[in-house]
C-alpha cells in the first residue's frame, strides 16, 4: 500500500491514506478482499450491523440511472451477536482498518450493541448510521431531533471503548444543527452523507420499480448536493469530517478534500472500479504536484470563497 | 484461484441468431481460472451506464474468453455493436460454478440465451467421459443459435432443440420435449434460463439431484452489495456470490 497521504482523523488516530471504503459497499468475500488489498485504502465501513438480524427488503432491492442508483437492501445483516461471534474469524483476515457501522431503534439499542463491540479487539471507530432512510421504524423518527440524536452520540460515546463517527442523513445535513449536537455530544468525527431518499415508479405496472415504495439513492448525481454540505458542516465543527457522495474520479474527491473534508468516502463506484482508491490516490498527487501545494492539507487551505 | 480486473480486447463479434451476438475476448488473466457456471461483470457503455454488466462466461481458451449475449437491454445491446478492437473492462472470474460428478448420465437443459452457462459444462464434462445430453428450447426459429449448437454437438451426444412457434422438427417448450425423455436415465440435470422455464421444471427435477444457474439484477457481482439475494431454504443467499449455480431444491420458488 502507498503511504504517501497519512491523514490525521483525530480520535480516530493516523491512516495510511484519506480513502475510506463507505458502509454498505464494503464485503468480506475473499475474493473482493483480493481486489482491494493492493489499494491504497485508509478505513473500511461494515455493513451496518442492527440488534436482531435483518432478512432485509424484497426484490428487486437496485434501481440504476445513468448517474445515480437507488437500493433498497433493508440493512440485511446477522444481528449484533452473530457478528461479534465471528468478528476475528472474518475481520482478522482485513488488512485494513476496521470501522463498524450500527443502526439501533432506540438509545437502548444503540448502548447495547456499543457494549457488545467493547469486546473486540480490532475496529479503530464505530460509526453510528442514524438515519438509513429503508428503515421504516422510530429510528428515522429519533434522527430528525436534535436533542434526541445528540443522546444516542452521547450515550454511544460514553459506553463506547472506540471513536465514535456519527453518519448524518441529508435532513441532518441540511443545516450544522445535527452535526453541532454530535460534537457537542463526544463524536470524534462526522460522515456524511449518507443515501438520499428516493423514489422510482414502474409506470406500467403503477408502482414502484423497486420491491420497497422508496430506497436511498447514491451515485455521482448526489455529488454537488453532498459537496455543499460537507462545505458548511467542515467549516462548523472542530472534528474530521469524512465526506462522501458520488465520488468517481479523482477530482470529485479533490473538490470534497479542498470544501474542507479531512478524509473522503467512497461507495457505489467503487463497485463498478475496485481499482478506484488508486486511481483517486495518484489523481490528488498529481493535482498536489501541479499546484506547488505542501500538502493534501494544504489543498482546503487554498480554497476561495470570496 | 483469485479474481482480477482486466482490460479485454474484442478479437471477434459474431451475430449467431436473430438477437444473439458470440463476441470472444483476449484475456491473459481471468480465462486462466474460470470454472463452468461463472461469469464475469462487464463494463458497458460507462459514460452513459452506472453499473456494470453480468454474464455468463460462454466459452474459454488459455488466453481467450467468449460471451453469448442477447440484446436485452442498453448495456447488451451496446455491447453487442462493439467493434472488433476495442478494449472492455471485465472483472472476474466471478460466484459459484457447476459441480461436476460421476454418473450414468447428465441432461443440460436451456431455453434461449441460457445456453450460455452451459457451453463450458458441456466440455468439462466430456472430458471427463461423462456422457452428455442437451434440450435446448427457443421462441422461435430464428432465434436458434445454429452456430452455437454445433458446438455444443461436439461434446453432447443427443441434442434436441424445440421451438415454441415456427416450423421446425421439435415444436414446443423445454417442459413439452422432457416429457417425452425418459428422464431416470440421467442421474444429474443442469439447468440455464428464464425464471419461468426454470420454475416449470421444477415439479419434474426438484427431487432429482439438479443445478440450476439463476440471473440477477447486481450492483457489485462480488458479493458485498447484497442486491441481489434470493430466499432459500437455509436463508437469504447472494446470487452473485453464493450462486449463480444453486441445487434446485435449495430455491424458495415461490418467492421468485
Amino acid at each position: 500500500m502507498q503511504c504517501d497521504f497519512p491523514t490525521d482523523l483525530g480520535d480516530l488516530g493516523i491512516l495510511k491514506s484519506p480513502i475510506i471504503i463507505s458502509s454498505g459497499t464494503f464485503g468480506i468475500p475473499i475474493p473482493y478482499l483480493e481486489l482491494l488489498n493492493d489499494q491504497p485504502i485508509g478505513a473500511v465501513v461494515t455493513k451496518t450491523i442492527t440488534y436482531s438480524p435483518k432478512q432485509g427488503n424484497p426484490q428487486p432491492r437496485l434501481r440504476e440511472g445513468s448517474l445515480w442508483l437507488i437500493n433498497s437492501i433493508g440493512l440485511e445483516n446477522p444481528g449484533i451477536d452473530s457478528f461479534v461471534d465471528r468478528y476475528d474469524q472474518i475481520y482478522g483476515e482485513v488488512s485494513f482498518p476496521v470501522i463498524v457501522s450500527i443502526s439501533g431503534h432506540s438509545v437502548d439499542e444503540f448502548c447495547v450493541m456499543v457494549k457488545k463491540l467493547n469486546a473486540l479487539n480490532g475496529p479503530i471507530a464505530i460509526e453510528l448510521n442514524l438515519s438509513c432512510p429503508n428503515v421504516d421504524n422510530e429510528g428515522l423518527a429519533f434522527g430528525m431531533q436534535t436533542d434526541r440524536m445528540g443522546e444516542v452520540v452521547k450515550q454511544s460515546a460514553k459506553l463506547s471503548l472506540f471513536p465514535i463517527i456519527a453518519k448524518l442523513s441529508p435532513f441532518q445535513a441540511i443545516d450544522h444543527s445535527f452535526a453541532e449536537a454530535a460534537c457537542l455530544a463526544g463524536a470524534s468525527a462526522i460522515s456524511l452523507i449518507n443515501t438520499i431518499p428516493a423514489m422510482s415508479l414502474d409506470i406500467n405496472r403503477f408502482r414502484s420499480s423497486l420491491g420497497t415504495l422508496s430506497g436511498g439513492m447514491s451515485g455521482p448525481a448526489v455529488k454537488p448536493i453532498s459537496l455543499k454540505m460537507v462545505y458548511e458542516i467542515s467549516r462548523f465543527v472542530d472534528i474530521p469530517v469524512i465526506g462522501m457522495g458520488g465520488i468517481a474520479y479523482a477530482d470529485d474527491a479533490i473538490e470534497y478534500l479542498m470544501v474542507g473534508a479531512r478524509a473522503i468516502g467512497i461507495g457505489t463506484m467503487n463497485l463498478v472500479n475496485p481499482e478506484l482508491p488508486t486511481s483517486i490516490l495518484s489523481g490528488i498527487a498529481s493535482f498536489i504536484k501541479r499546484h506547488k501545494l505542501k500538502d493534501i492539507t494544504d489543498i482546503s487551505r487554498q480554497l476561495k470563497t470570496g | 484461484m483469485s479474481i482480477v480486473a482486466e482490460e479485454c480486447l474484442v478479437l471477434s463479434n459474431e451475430p449467431v441468431s436473430s438477437d444473439m451476438h458470440v463476441l470472444v475476448f483476449h484475456s491473459e488473466k481471468i480465462a486462466r481460472n474460470i470454472v463452468p457456471g461463472q461469469f464475469v461483470e462487464v463494463s458497458c457503455d460507462p459514460e452513459r451506464l452506472l453499473l456494470n454488466r453480468p454474464f455468463s462466461i460462454y466459452d474459454s481458451s488459455q488466453s481467450t474468453l467468449s460471451l453469448l449475449i442477447r440484446r436485452a437491454g442498453k448495456g447488451s445491446n451496446w455491447l453487442n455493436d462493439i467493434q472488433v478492437g476495442k478494449q472492455i473492462k471485465m472483472i472476474g472470474p466471478l460466484g459459484k460454478g457447476f459441480s461436476i460428478g460421476q454418473g450414468r448420465g447428465n441432461l443440460l437443459i436451456g431455453g434461449g440465451c441460457g445456453l450460455a452457462s452451459l457451453q463450458l459444462l458441456s466440455k468439462a464434462l466430456h472430458q471427463k467421459n461423462e456422457k452428455v445430453d442437451a434440450l435446448f428450447g427457443f421462441r422461435k426459429v430464428e432465434d436458434i443459435p445454429i452456430q452455437v449448437i454445433r458446438t455444443f454437438s461436439q461434446t453432447a451426444s443427443e441434442l434436441i432443440t424445440t421451438v415454441e412457434y415456427g416450423s421446425h422438427p421439435k415444436t414446443g417448450n423445454v417442459i413439452d420435449q422432457l416429457q417425452k425423455i425418459p428422464i431416470q436415465l440421467y442421474d444429474r440435470f443442469y439447468c440455464c434460463g428464464p425464471i419461468s422455464m426454470l420454475k416449470a421444471l421444477v415439479p419434474f427435477l426438484s427431487e432429482r439431484c439438479t443445478e440450476v444457474s439463476l440471473e440477477a439484477k447486481m450492483a457489485c457481482g462480488l458479493g458485498v452489495c447484497y442486491g441481489c439475494t434470493i430466499t432459500t431454504l437455509s436463508g437469504g443467499k447472494r446470487v452473485c456470490f453464493d450462486g449463480p449455480v444453486f441445487e434446485m431444491k435449495e430455491v424458495d420458488w415461490n418467492a421468485m
